[in-house]
C-alpha cells in the first residue's frame, strides 16, 4: 500500500505552547484514518497541518515536515491553493456559504476560473450525488443553503469538498453536531467515500471511529500514543494508556 | 431536602421579584421615556411650523361713532400705526388728527390752498424717512405733506401718538380736477402720474439737482414737464399706475384695455397695448416695490402682472369675487393684497402665491382705507367708522410656495429659490425649501461618493489582511477620527483646502485613478519579489512601506496634472471649464465638501463595517480557504455578502450623519443656494441653512417657523433613511441568519 501522508516529527507551538510534540505518522492512500483522543490532544491541530490551515492564526510555528505524494507541502514555493484543492476539508460545524446551494457547490469551481455552466451543472450534480445529497435538494438548487437541516448542510459541506476532487478528504469531527440519524446518514457517505477518497477524521466518538474508520490513531496531550489498525487499536492495544482512554477510564 | 429547598425559595423568592420587577420597571420607564421625549421634540417643533400654513380671521371689528359736523366734509382719512387716530382730509383741505377713543380732534392743519380750489381725491405713501400724505386738488395741483408721527407714553404706559404736518412739494399737472394719482417721492425727485376730471392722463417728473456735475449729464429739458399720455385712448381711463423706474406708467380703461408708456428722451413711447377681456378694469394697485402690480375689473376677478423686459405679463390670478371690485389696497409690509367688491366682500390673499388668506364682508361704506402696518381695514359710512382688525403672519408660504416653483417678482420664470431677505423694505421673501434639501442630498450624494468606497475598502483591508497587532492601531485611530470635532474639519476644508484645491485640481482628480492603476500594476512585481524579502504582506513592513508608496503615487499625480493643465488646459483648468463647458468653478464647492465631509462620514461607515466583517464566523472563511480560495476571493465572495447588512446600516447611518452635518457645510460650501448637481458649485443645506439664519429670524416670524420646519424635514430624513436601513438590514439579516 503506498502512502498518501507521511508525518516526520511535527511540532507545532501556538506560540510558546506546543501543541503538536514530533508526531510521525503515515496515512495510507484510500484508506481512512481516525485521530481520537481527549479534548485539546492536538487532533484538529494536526488535521489542519494537513491542509496548512493553521497558517492563518497568529504566532503558530511548525517545525518537522509533512510530505503528500512525495511532495513537502511546507515548501515555501507550494501553492497552497493547489494544496487546498488537493486536500478539502469538513469542518465540525457545517458551515455552508451564504448562497444557493447551487452556488455552494459552484463556490470552489469558481473561484478557480470554471465559468462553462454546463461543466458546473455537471459538477454540482455529481458532488450532490456524491454525497447523497442530490435526491433531497434537486428541486430547490437555488434556495439558500440554509433552509437545509443540519444533518443535510453538513452533507452540503461534504459535497462542496469533493466538488473540487480532492484526493485527500479532512474530517474534523463532522457529526458532533449532528443527530443520530444524520449522524449514521453521514457515516454512511464516509464509508462510501472512503472507495474514492484518502479519508482523514478526528472524532470523539469511539464508536464512530471504530464503525468507519480503517486506521486509528490515538493522541494524547500533543503526542501521538498509538497508531495501528482500528481493529487492533480497539481490541488489542498494545499501550496502557490507549486502552484506559477506549475503556472510558478517562478522556 | 424538599423542605428545605422550600425554605430558600421563601427567603429569595419575594427579593427576586421585587427585583426583577425594578429593573423591568427601569427599563421599561427608561424605553418610555425616551419615546416620549422624542415625540415631545417632535411635537414643539412641529407648533411652531404649523402656524406657517394656518388660515386667518378677523380678531376684532370695532365700531366707532363721530360727530356729524367732522364727517361732513370728509374726503378721505388715514390711520396711524395703531388704528387709534385718524387723519381726516376734509373737502376743503383742513386736515384733522383724531382720537377714536376721546373722540376729539388733537391737531389740525389747514395748507393754503388758491381761490375755490378744494381737495378732490388724496393717497399716502411710505417716503424716505416720513410717511407721506398727498393732495389731488381741483384746480390740478398735487400738493405733498411730510406727517411725522410721533409715539409718547403716558406715566401710566398709555400710547400718545402725535402728528406734525409740514408742507413737501407742490406741483401743477392740470387745469382740470385730479380724480386720481399716483406719486413718487424722495430726496432726489418727484414723479407723478395723474387722471384728471377731462379723462386725460398727464406724467410729470422732476429731478432735484443737487449736484452740479450729476445735473449736467442729465437731460435737464425733461424735467419739470407735464407730458399727456391721452392721445392712444379709445375708452375712457379708469386708473393709472407708476413703476418704480418712475419712468414707466400704466393706466387701463373702461374697455377693459391695458396701456404702459415709457417717457424717455423727452418721448412718451407706448410700450404695451391690449385688451385684457371685455370688462371694465376698475382699479391698478401697484405692489409695495412698485415692481408688479393687481388689475381688478368689473368682473371681481383679480389678476398680478410682472413686468419683463418691458412687457406686461399676466402671472397669477388672486381669488376672484362675484361682484365688481370697488376698492383695493396692496401690503404696505407683506406681500398681500385686499380686495373689496361692491356688496362688501372682502378677500385678503397672497400676492407670492396666489392662496386666500382671510375673507370677511363689511357694511356698506362710503370712505374706506387700509391700516399702514397691515394689520386692519377701516370704512366709513355717515359717521360710523368700521375697524376690522386682523394679523396676517405668513402670508408668503403656503405648502404650495415651499415646494414648487414659484413666479417671483423680478424673475424670468417660476422658480425654486430661497431667499430669505433682501437689501429692500419691500423685498419678497421667497421661501421654498426646494433648493436647499436639494443642497442637503447634493452634499451627502458627494460625501458618501467619497467616503464610501475609502471606508469599505479600508474595513476590508483591515478587518482581512491586516495583522492583528497593527490593527489593534489602525483601528482606534480611524474610530478617533470620528471625535474629530466637525468645526475643525470645516475649517480645514473652507480655509485651509478651498484655497489651495484649485490649483492642483486636475492632479487630485489623477490621483485616484493612478492609484487603481497602480494598484492593479504592482501585485505582481510584488509577487517576483516576494520571495526575496522578508517582509510579509501581512505583517505590519507591508503596511508601513505602502504609504510611502501612495504618497509617491499622489505627488505623480500632482506633477502630472500640472502638466496635464498646462498642456492640455492651457494652463488654467478651471479657466477651460468655464471657457468650453460653461462650468463656474466656485472655490467653496462640492468637491471641498465630499473630501471634507467624506472624512466626517468615513470613521462611522468604516467602524461600522469593520465590525461587520470582523464578526463574519472564522468558520466560513476557513470553509472557502479550504476549497482553495485566495484570501481576496475569499473577502469578496464570502466575507462581504455576509457582512452586507452589517455595511449597509452603517453606511445608512453615515448618510444620516452627513444629512444633519452642519459645521463642514457651513463653512465649507459657500452656502449659496442654487440647484445643480454640478460638483464645482456650491450649495446650501437644510442644517447650514438653520444655522446662517437663526441670527436673522425674529422670533415667530416666517423666517423663523421656516426654520423650525426644515428641521423638521431634516429629521423625517434622517427618520426615513434610519428606517429603510433598519427594514433592509432586518431583511438581508434574515437571509443570512444562521451564520
Ligand atoms: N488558535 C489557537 N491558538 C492558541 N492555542 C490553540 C489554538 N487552537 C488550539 N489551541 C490549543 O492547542 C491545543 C490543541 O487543540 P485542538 O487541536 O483544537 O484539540 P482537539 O481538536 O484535539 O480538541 C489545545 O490546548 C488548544 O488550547
Ligand atoms: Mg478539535
Amino acid at each position: 500500500m503506498s502512502k498518501a501522508i507521511n508525518i516526520r516529527n511535527l511540532s507545532l507551538y501556538y506560540g510558546k505552547a506546543k501543541a503538536l510534540k514530533e508526531v510521525t505518522l503515515d496515512i495510507e492512500a484510500n484508506k481512512s484514518t481516525a485521530f481520537i483522543g481527549p479534548s485539546g490532544c492536538g487532533k484538529s491541530t494536526l488535521l489542519r497541518c494537513l491542509n496548512r490551515l493553521n497558517d492563518l492564526i497568529e504566532g503558530v510555528k511548525i517545525e518537522g515536515e509533512i510530505t503528500i505524494s512525495g511532495t513537502n507541502i511546507y515548501d515555501p514555493s507550494i501553492d497552497l491553493t493547489n494544496l487546498r484543492r488537493n486536500v478539502g476539508m469538513v469542518f465540525q460545524k457545517s458551515n455552508p456559504f451564504p448562497l444557493s446551494i447551487y452556488e455552494n457547490i459552484a463556490y470552489g469551481l469558481k473561484i478557480a476560473g470554471i465559468k462553462d455552466k454546463s461543466k458546473l451543472d455537471h459538477v454540482v450534480e455529481k458532488s450532490l450525488k456524491g454525497a447523497a445529497l442530490w435526491d433531497e435538494v434537486k428541486d430547490r438548487l437555488n434556495e439558500s443553503a440554509y433552509g437545509l437541516s443540519g444533518g443535510q448542510q453538513q452533507r452540503l459541506c461534504i459535497a462542496r469538498a469533493i466538488a473540487v476532487e480532492p484526493t485527500i478528504l479532512l474530517m474534523d469531527e463532522p457529526c458532533s453536531a449532528l443527530d443520530p440519524i444524520a449522524t449514521a446518514k453521514v457515516e454512511e457517505l464516509i464509508k462510501e467515500l472512503k472507495k474514492d477518497y484518502t479519508i482523514v477524521i478526528v472524532t470523539h466518538n469511539m464508536q464512530q471511529a471504530s464503525r468507519v474508520s480503517d486506521y486509528t490513531a490515538f493522541m494524547f496531550l500533543g503526542e501521538l500514543i498509538e497508531f495501528d489498525e482500528t481493529k487492533t487499536i480497539f481490541m488489542n492495544p498494545s499501550i496502557q494508556q490507549t486502552n484506559d482512554y477506549i475503556s472510558g477510564r478517562f478522556g | 431536602m424538599a423542605q428545605f429547598k422550600n425554605n430558600i425559595r421563601k427567603k429569595i423568592e419575594p427579593f427576586r421579584k421585587f427585583k426583577d420587577n425594578a429593573a423591568k420597571s427601569i427599563f421599561a420607564f427608561g424605553g418610555f421615556f425616551i419615546i416620549l421625549s422624542i415625540f415631545l421634540i417632535i411635537f414643539f417643533i412641529g407648533k411652531e411650523a404649523v402656524p406657517l400654513f394656518k388660515s386667518y380671521q378677523v380678531d376684532s371689528n370695532k365700531n366707532f361713532l363721530t360727530d356729524k359736523e367732522i364727517s361732513e366734509n370728509i374726503i378721505d382719512f388715514y390711520p396711524d400705526e395703531y388704528n387709534e387716530n385718524l387723519l381726516f382730509v376734509n373737502k376743503d383741505g383742513q386736515l384733522n388728527f383724531y382720537n377714536l377713543n376721546t373722540g376729539k380732534i388733537k391737531y389740525t392743519y389747514s395748507p393754503v390752498l388758491l381761490e375755490n380750489e378744494t381737495i378732490v381725491s388724496s393717497n399716502s405713501f411710505a417716503g424716505d424717512l416720513d410717511r407721506i400724505l398727498a393732495l389731488g386738488t381741483s384746480s390740478g395741483r398735487i400738493l405733498s405733506f411730510k406727517l411725522k408721527f410721533k409715539l409718547k407714553y403716558t406715566s401710566n404706559l398709555d400710547r400718545i401718538v402725535d402728528l406734525m404736518i409740514i408742507p413737501s412739494t407742490s406741483i401743477t399737472l392740470s387745469e382740470n380736477a385730479i380724480i386720481k394719482f399716483d406719486l413718487i417721492e424722495n430726496e432726489e425727485s418727484v414723479t407723478a402720474v395723474v387722471l384728471d376730471s377731462n379723462k386725460e392722463i398727464k406724467f410729470f417728473h422732476s429731478e432735484e439737482n443737487n449736484e452740479e456735475i450729476l445735473s449736467e449729464s442729465l437731460e435737464t429739458s425733461s424735467v419739470n414737464k407735464v407730458y399727456n399720455l391721452t392721445t392712444n385712448l379709445r375708452n375712457p381711463p379708469t386708473d393709472i399706475g407708476l413703476y418704480f423706474h418712475k419712468n414707466k406708467v400704466v393706466a387701463a380703461s373702461e374697455g377693459g384695455e391695458i396701456f404702459l408708456w415709457s417717457i424717455e428722451n423727452n418721448q412718451v413711447v407706448l410700450l404695451q397695448q391690449f385688451k385684457l377681456s371685455e370688462n371694465q378694469i376698475n382699479k391698478i394697485t401697484m405692489l409695495s416695490g412698485r415692481n408688479s402690480m393687481v388689475i381688478s375689473d368689473q368682473n371681481g376677478s383679480n389678476f398680478v402682472f410682472f413686468l419683463i423686459n418691458n412687457n406686461l405679463l399676466k402671472i397669477r390670478e388672486l381669488p376672484k369675487h362675484e361682484h365688481p371690485i370697488k376698492n383695493a389696497f396692496r401690503g404696505n409690509l407683506k406681500k398681500i393684497f385686499t380686495s373689496v367688491d361692491t356688496k362688501g366682500n372682502v378677500k385678503i390673499s397672497s400676492t407670492t402665491s396666489g392662496k386666500e388668506l382671510l375673507n370677511f364682508k363689511i357694511k356698506d361704506y362710503d370712505l374706506i382705507n387700509f391700516a399702514f402696518k397691515d394689520i386692519g381695514l377701516l370704512s366709513f359710512q355717515n359717521n360710523n367708522i368700521e375697524i376690522n382688525e386682523f394679523d396676517i403672519e405668513h402670508p408668503e408660504t403656503s405648502l404650495k410656495s415651499t415646494f414648487t416653483k414659484v413666479w417671483y417678482e423680478g424673475f424670468q420664470q417660476p422658480e425654486y429659490v430661497w431667499q430669505s431677505a433682501g437689501g429692500t423694505d419691500d423685498f419678497e421673501p421667497k421661501l421654498s425649501l426646494i433648493p436647499l434639501i436639494f443642497g442637503t442630498l447634493k452634499g451627502t450624494f458627494y460625501a458618501v461618493i467619497f467616503a464610501l468606497p475609502i471606508a469599505i475598502l479600508a474595513a476590508i483591508c483591515v478587518s482581512q489582511f491586516m495583522a492583528p497587532r497593527l490593527k489593534n492601531i489602525i483601528k482606534p485611530v480611524i474610530e478617533i477620527m470620528a471625535a474629530l470635532p466637525s468645526v475643525v474639519l470645516g475649517f480645514l476644508a473652507g480655509l485651509w483646502l478651498a484655497p489651495r484645491l484649485d490649483s492642483v485640481l486636475v492632479g487630485v482628480i489623477i490621483f485616484p485613478i493612478l492609484l487603481i492603476l497602480s494598484s492593479l500594476a504592482l501585485p505582481p512585481i510584488w509577487e517576483k519579489i516576494k520571495e526575496k524579502t522578508i517582509i510579509k504582506t501581512e505583517g505590519i513592513q507591508f503596511f508601513v512601506i505602502s504609504i510611502p508608496i501612495i504618497i509617491i503615487i499622489f505627488y505623480l499625480g500632482l506633477v502630472l496634472g500640472e502638466f496635464i493643465e498646462n498642456t492640455i488646459f492651457f494652463g488654467s483648468f478651471t479657466d477651460w471649464l468655464y471657457q468650453s463647458a460653461g462650468v463656474n468653478y466656485d472655490q467653496r464647492n462640492a468637491l471641498v465638501i465630499g473630501i471634507a465631509m467624506g472624512f466626517a462620514v468615513i470613521p462611522i461607515i468604516f467602524t461600522i463595517s469593520e465590525d461587520a466583517l470582523s464578526n463574519v464566523p472564522q468558520h466560513l472563511v476557513s470553509g472557502s480557504l479550504a476549497l482553495g480560495a485566495s484570501k481576496w476571493q475569499t473577502a469578496l465572495k464570502v466575507v462581504l455578502p455576509s457582512a452586507s447588512p452589517g455595511i449597509f446600516s452603517g453606511v445608512m447611518i453615515g448618510i444620516g450623519r452627513a444629512i444633519g452635518e452642519t459645521m463642514i457645510v457651513l463653512m465649507a460650501t459657500g452656502n449659496t443656494a442654487i440647484m445643480d448637481w454640478d460638483i464645482f458649485n456650491g450649495f446650501r443645506t437644510l442644517a447650514a441653512n438653520i444655522a446662517v439664519e437663526i441670527p436673522e429670524a425674529p422670533v415667530g416670524g416666517s423666517l423663523y417657523r421656516m426654520l423650525f420646519l426644515s428641521s423638521i424635514i431634516l429629521f423625517m430624513f434622517t427618520f426615513i433613511i434610519n428606517s429603510i436601513a433598519e427594514t433592509v438590514r432586518i431583511k438581508l439579516r434574515k437571509k443570512y441568519k444562521e451564520l
